[in-house]
């Protein structure tokens, strides 16, 4: 019987193991700076890995590596390929006392250029440095808004990538966004049509005060 | 780890046991020859790689064995096994510890330097993996080969005992797939291992015997 329930509990504990590939590594090297350009050192980067399921670094995601800025606001983080899961990490920037908490989700193994992550900058905002950018999505045509998502300096979770073309097409998408006063935003969104899935892109000039804009489909 | 050393086990004592017969009809100079070695070891990881720049050294334990001689060179397979703390898990991966382990033949010449001691420089070939863990929770594998060189020294306490030590140098080319500017990060990583352990014989003729002066029998004296 004790065989049994050892076999079990085995069995249990195989299935919530996180397993990676370690013949597979994907690199990141990141300069750290906040909105002036001044490197930040001591940062504490994160990179997860998750199933892809969600827009947001939740529950199901697995952190694999971790680090701080050196002196100069650099830092290289290295983690294996998971192998029991869909292939997507994140790169997370908890926040701290003067900086705001920012990611970059869905960031996939097929965005690596020879096994290195596209992203070399992040910009940390803090609080004061922001505004709200929100998106008032109106259909003019009979596409559907698949996903939507934005590029530059932001506070909170952003997609890197977008879509696959088979993604859930019921994954919402967030529509307000903390991003940095006096910044260029690029808008970067899909629709949808009988199927046929078209991207578009549309740059937002921020200034100084919130932004509230019509994103016409 | 218990199979193989289970494995190591039977093959000496059929080795050592049967060899009686054995040689009568082998050739003077290939001859069954079985010589067990147990030894523990600490690790020395050189270069700019993963094990060196990322991990903390631990004692690791090996354990190798020869069956047969050939004109003074011997044959066997050995087994070698330590576990290397994270100490960079940027680098590393969140892992605590990376269990590196070798499999592999090799091919040793006993050089008699004294009645009770020999120098033994040593070459093998072999497999290698290291497995990353993480308290059961993550863990990763990666696989390859090792190149070995080395040389260590033993002495005779009697017929059948000797202590040995020595070093090991590693040469392991793991199976990686990264940008270039890490492959070989973690793709080629070098060790030195420091020995010391027991080593057990089943000899007939024991090479050191020509060593004694008006010896006819097999029995050797205790130093």
């Amino acid at each position: 019987m004790n065989r049994y329930i050892s076999a079990l509990l085995l069995l249990g504990l195989v299935s919530c193991q996180d397993r990676y590939d370690a013949e597979k590594r994907i690199l990141l090297d990141l300069h750290v700076t906040d909105q002036q350009g001044n490197s930040l050192a001591g940062k504490h980067m994160e990179i997860f890995a998750d199933d892809g399921s969600d827009y947001y670094i939740g529950g199901d995601s697995d952190l694999i590596t971790y680090g701080n800025t050196d002196s100069n606001g650099n830092i290289r983080l290295v983690f294996p390929v998971r192998e029991n899961y869909a292939s997507v990490y994140a790169l997370n920037f908890e926040g701290d006392d003067e900086f705001e908490q920012t990611s970059y989700t869905l960031i996939k193994e097929s965005d690596c250029v020879d096994y290195k992550v596209p992203v070399s900058a992040l910009t940390l905002l803090r609080a004061e440095e922001t505004v709200t950018l929100s998106i008032e999505s109106v259909p003019v045509s009979n596409q559907q808004l698949f996903w939507l998502t934005i590029e530059g300096p932001h506070s909170g979770n952003i997609a890197y990538s977008m879509p696959e073309s088979d993604f859930d097409s019921n994954s919402y998408y967030y529509s307000d966004f903390q991003v940095a006063k006096n910044s260029s935003i690029l808008i970067k969104y899909i629709t949808n049509l009988n199927g046929a899935l078209t991207r578009h892109e549309q740059t937002v000039e921020i200034g100084t005060e919130d932004v509230q804009y019509v994103l016409n489909y | 780890m218990k199979k193989i050393t289970t494995l190591l086990a039977v093959l000496f004592f059929i080795s050592a046991f049967g060899q009686e017969k054995k040689e009568k009809a082998w050739k003077k100079d290939i001859h069954a020859d079985p010589l067990l070695r147990a030894y523990v070891f600490y690790p020395l990881a050189t270069g700019n790689n993963t094990l060196a720049k990322a991990h903390r050294e631990n004692p690791g334990i090996g354990i190798n064995m020869s069956f047969v001689s050939i004109y003074n060179f011997h044959i066997g397979a050995g087994y070698h096994y330590t576990q290397y703390l994270v100490t960079d898990r940027a680098l590393a991966g969140n892992f605590r510890h990376s269990n590196y382990w070798g499999l592999y033949p090799f091919v040793s010449y006993e050089l008699p330097v004294h009645k009770y001691a020999s120098i033994w420089p040593e070459a093998g070939l072999g497999y290698a993996k290291i497995k990353q863990t993480y308290s059961g929770e993550r863990v990763s594998n990666q696989e390859g080969a090792e190149f070995r060189l080395s040389l260590f020294a033993d002495y005779r306490f009697s017929r059948y005992f000797s202590i040995y030590t020595g070093a090991n140098y590693i040469y392991s080319k793991m199976r990686i797939a990264a940008n270039p500017e890490i492959r070989d990060f973690y793709g080629s990583l070098s060790q030195l291992q420091f020995c010391l352990g027991f080593q057990f014989e089943g000899r007939p003729n024991h090479p050191k015997e020509d060593w004694q002066d008006n010896k006819t029998d097999s029995n050797i004296q205790n130093p």
